[in-house]
């Protein structure tokens, strides 16, 4: 796998850093907190690193992390030009090249009550590292079509579970065409920059010959530009969890368009409170839910349930 | 004779080409500060129009002004994607230093160019907006200055290459 990390890290860093850099295709998190020793999640087991970009399991001989260099860290993460990501640190955080995403956390500058305008002071950056594993879909493809034609999928997890990998994957797989099915257009509405992993107009993740990508676009309006002129046959979008996001969805589903969209949630259930839904009203927009989970450090497939008819696992 | 002669206008045609390349290279300095201005402000609109990050500015730059701009800004995209070092403030004024050694521009006209450059990110359009600006009031400043003087120091180069191309013949004869 490409290293596309390192760069982040200032010249002084590179060693402590180096090892990190070197496994970035099993590391899957990295927490850095102001004068506290530096972890991160390698294969789904928390290790942390010295000085010497040693990996141990002990506290004690870990290197830690002064603000100064996470403000360092976030400066080169924004390639100098902070005020470029003022929406995303805003939000908390930011996708970088690759389609890593950074948490930030700092001292909030805040605008009235509700808002926030800005962070300064940055304490903690939690840096996600971003995968692909193109076959990350494959072994629920079947349960995913019906006579050739794809169904609308909801990909449910709780956070880390590999949601964006699975979405990533399962694109590429029906805008490419697979035994079950020809190829579709598919469009993403990549609100994060977390699906392509784009800069600059170069995708870091191969979504299959079929996929346009509306990038950095907030759904509602992505939504929209893709329907008018793309005429997609599938649309994905990351992370849904806002009402408004739902009622979107379910208007889009009267277009004759199939859908892929992931959600934070540990099971149906936990969705079906979350937007005040029934399962009949939820299966009105989406045909599968797939749950994903963390066993054993691996990210799988925990079940793959219909709303339509029965359960397929 | 006739070699005496030869000599004097060598000599006359060397000194007012001495004063001539001066008055050359004064105007020239005029029209890289122009080209520096141009710079900036084309940063400031990039940022401004569509909040892009200083990379994303200067490759967009890049693309639209002419040399020898268009090629500094290549030069930094190629040293900012080739490099170790990502630090893109660092990468852009090392570049912009290298590349304009050579040119009529003055080291001070240079550092009053990269103060745009923030140590630290801004983290706000304004704020970066703000820096780009006072960089452009400063080159502003010294070409008014270089403007001001333009006429007198350009007649002045000419005459006084004539006139101590006229004294060393003169000397020597």
């Amino acid at each position: 796998m490409e290293e596309t990390l390192r760069w982040i890290f200032p010249a002084e860093m590179q060693k402590v850093f180096e090892t990190v850099c070197l496994q970035q295709s099993k590391i899957s998190e990295i927490r850095l907190r102001a004068m506290r020793p530096i972890l991160i999640r390698r294969s789904g087991e928390e290790w942390f690193v010295e000085e010497n970009g040693r990996l141990t399991k002990s506290p004690d001989p870990a290197a830690k992390i002064s603000v100064k260099q996470l403000q360092t860290i976030l400066d080169r993460a924004c390639q100098n030009s902070p005020y470029a990501y003022e929406e995303e640190l805003k939000n908390g955080f930011l996708t970088i090249r690759g389609g890593h995403r950074i948490g930030v956390t700092g001292q909030v500058v805040a605008e009235g009550e509700k808002k926030i305008r800005t962070q300064k002071y940055i304490t903690g950056l939690n840096i996600r590292v971003a995968h692909e594993v193109s076959t990350a879909a494959d072994d629920v493809l079947s349960q995913i079509y019906r006579k050739g034609q794809v169904l609308s999928v909801l990909i449910l997890s709780p956070p880390g579970c590999g949601k964006t990998t699975f979405l990533r994957a399962l694109i590429r797989r029906v805008s490419d065409g697979n035994p079950y099915g020809g190829g579709k257009n598919v469009g993403v509405v990549d609100e994060r920059s977390e699906i392509a992993g784009a800069y600059q107009g170069e995708f870091a993740y191969d979504l299959g010959m079929r996929t346009d990508v509306l990038d950095a676009c907030p759904k509602q309006a992505g939504i929209s530009l893709l329907l008018r002129s793309m005429s997609p046959e599938v649309i994905a979008v990351d992370e849904i969890g806002e009402q408004g996001d739902y009622e979107l969805l379910r208007k889009l589903s009267t277009c004759g368009c199939k859908l892929f969209a992931t959600a934070h949630g540990d099971s149906l259930q936990d969705i079906l409170r979350k937007f005040m839904l029934t399962k009949q009203e939820l299966g009105a927009v989406f045909d599968r839910v797939v749950l994903l989970e963390k066993r054993d450090g691996k990210c799988q497939v925990k079940a793959v349930e219909a709303l339509e008819d029965e359960a397929c696992i | 004779m006739y070699i005496k002669i030869l000599a004097g206008t060598m000599i006359l045609t060397g000194c007012l080409g001495l004063g001539l390349w001066y008055r050359r290279q004064y105007r020239e300095r005029i029209r890289y500060l122009q080209g520096l201005d141009q710079v900036l402000e084309g940063m400031s609109r990039e940022i401004a129009y569509g909040r892009n990050s200083l990379p994303e500015c200067s490759l967009a730059l890049a693309h639209r002004l002419k040399e020898p701009w268009q090629s500094l800004l290549l030069r930094v995209e190629e040293a900012w994607k080739a490099g170790m070092n990502y630090d893109f403030s660092e990468v852009f004024s090392e570049t912009v230093r290298g590349e304009l050694k050579n040119s009529p521009l003055r080291g001070n006209d240079i550092e009053v160019f990269l103060e745009f450059l923030p140590v630290e990110g801004c983290f706000d359009e304004e704020m970066q907006r703000g820096r780009i600006e006072r960089s452009r009031d400063g080159l502003g400043r010294i070409l008014n200055g270089l403007r001001k003087e333009e006429e007198p120091k350009s007649r002045m180069s000419v005459t006084l290459g004539l006139m101590s191309g006229l004294l060393l013949i003169l000397i020597l004869s």
